[in-house]
């Protein structure tokens, strides 16, 4: 690769990219750190000095370290419901399939839509006496169901649109991971007599490893930034049941105006989701790849 | 492949597809509703349930007083997503070609440093960054 160093003609390449990401990415991060140990708010807005006062104060504020349990709670449970359904549909559309790339564009459609303008169709959906979610129901003898107006509902109601729209996203990169796979393995497999579950437990799963580790931490970042689904459903409610750490923040900062204390906040969410989401890659890549790499 | 196993194949595949094209047929129905059709109770199909307005799409194209011009919007997110992939393009293949063509180290910063920052950028929260325009 040449010799090492910075000759002028390799910054060249380097340093317009580096140097954009840094002024848009580090001066934000650093303003915001700086903020944190700050009482900026509606009343003093302004940046002085009150050392770590907010980070005690976010220390005992159940309600933020809720928000975070539930975001978590919240965020697996969709992303591993998206990567079954997901999976389970790459599967069903890899091959043997009439019309097979009118079902794939149709599956990935949600993934294509603003997902504030789609949460505000299903919050017309759910609406409890003029959504056709309980017509539709009732007509087959269930319901109604309080959707949006019952904290267990209404947890249901945000996984499920989060669902909706981003287990495309999930069947996209698993249907590419496995129309990619080679052909070897499985003629090896079928030569072998291995019927179709075996077939997959002991080929598919595994050749698909790399990929579903991939599909999964993406799935999972975007899935800790749950925010906008919740405000446009169920602004958090009812009282904090749908209520996640992105959603506390932007009460905190943009409607409460306690700026500085919500920029505390952000910087606990982001060094807390750093460190998870580094060990749950790191846990994801031992279980599934482990001791055959 | 037996049979009942294509069933439930396409069965799933209609079930899935059902489920993902319901919030646009609910979308498209009620576009077609005046206000009252919208708080009257869940209706679906159009002159059988209620009487379909053009309403709601006129105001779209600036035909009512107090309508918004969709246009003008749709030209400006337009610019803005072409001039933005534009940018991010140039900036990110120079880059990347950096990359993975020379070696590049400064102190303790080495390639696989510079190419873990530029791909983590995505995982930081949008809201992290919002403080900065108050």
């Amino acid at each position: 690769m040449g010799e090492t160093g910075l000759r002028p003609y390799k910054l060249a390449f380097l340093l317009p990219g580096l140097l954009s990401l840094l002024a848009i990415i580090l001066f934000p991060l650093i303003f915001t750190i700086r903020v944190s140990t700050s009482g900026w708010d509606a009343i003093t807005p302004d940046l002085n000095w009150i050392g770590g006062t907010n980070y005690a104060a976010l220390w005992i504020d159940t309600r933020f370290w809720e928000s975070l349990a539930r975001l978590g709670a919240m965020a697996t449970g969709t992303v591993i419901i998206q990567y079954v359904l997901g999976f389970g549909l790459a599967l069903l559309v890899w091959h043997d399939v009439k019309a097979r790339r009118f079902f794939r564009l149709l599956f990935l459609i949600p993934m294509m839509t603003t997902p504030v303008i789609m949460s505000v169709i299903w919050r017309t959906i759910l609406h409890e006496s003029l959504g056709p979610a309980n017509n539709l129901l009732q007509l087959i003898g269930l319901g109604p169901y309080p959707w949006l107006t019952s904290s267990g509902w209404a947890v249901t109601s945000v996984m499920m649109v989060e669902v909706w729209q981003w287990t495309p996203f999930m069947f996209l990169l698993l249907l590419a991971g496995l129309i990619s796979l080679p052909r070897e393995p499985f003629l090896a497999a079928a030569i072998d007599g291995a019927g179709p579950i075996r077939t997959f437990f002991n080929v598919t799963f595994p050749l698909m490893a790399p990929v579903s580790i991939g599909a999964i931490m993406i799935r999972l970042i975007e899935a800790s930034k749950l925010m906008e689904t919740v405000y446009v459903l169920t602004s958090g409610g009812p009282g904090t049941a749908t209520e996640t750490s992105g959603y506390y923040i932007y009460i905190k900062g943009l409607r409460d105006f306690n700026i500085g204390y919500a920029a505390s906040l952000s910087i606990t969410y982001l060094v807390i989701m750093i460190v998870l989401l580094t060990v749950v890659g790191k846990l994801l890549h031992r279980s599934l790849i482990g001791g055959r790499n | 492949m037996s049979r009942l196993y294509v069933f439930l194949k396409y069965l799933a595949i209609t079930l899935w597809s059902i489920f993902v094209i319901t919030p646009f047929l609910w979308a498209l129905t009620t576009s077609f509703k005046t206000a009252n059709g919208v708080t009257g109770g869940p209706t679906y199909i159009p002159w059988l349930q209620y009487e379909p307005s053009l309403h709601g799409w006129r105001s779209l194209f600036g035909g009512n007083a107090g309508g918004i011009d969709i246009v003008k919007p749709y030209i400006d997110s337009l610019i803005v997503t072409v001039s933005a992939s534009f940018i991010s393009i140039i900036l990110g293949s120079l880059a990347a070609y950096g990359l993975s063509r020379f070696t590049y180290r400064a102190g303790f910063v080495k390639n696989a440093d510079l190419i873990f920052f530029f791909i983590s950028q995505p995982s930081c929260h949008p809201l992290s960054w919002r403080y900065r325009f108050f």
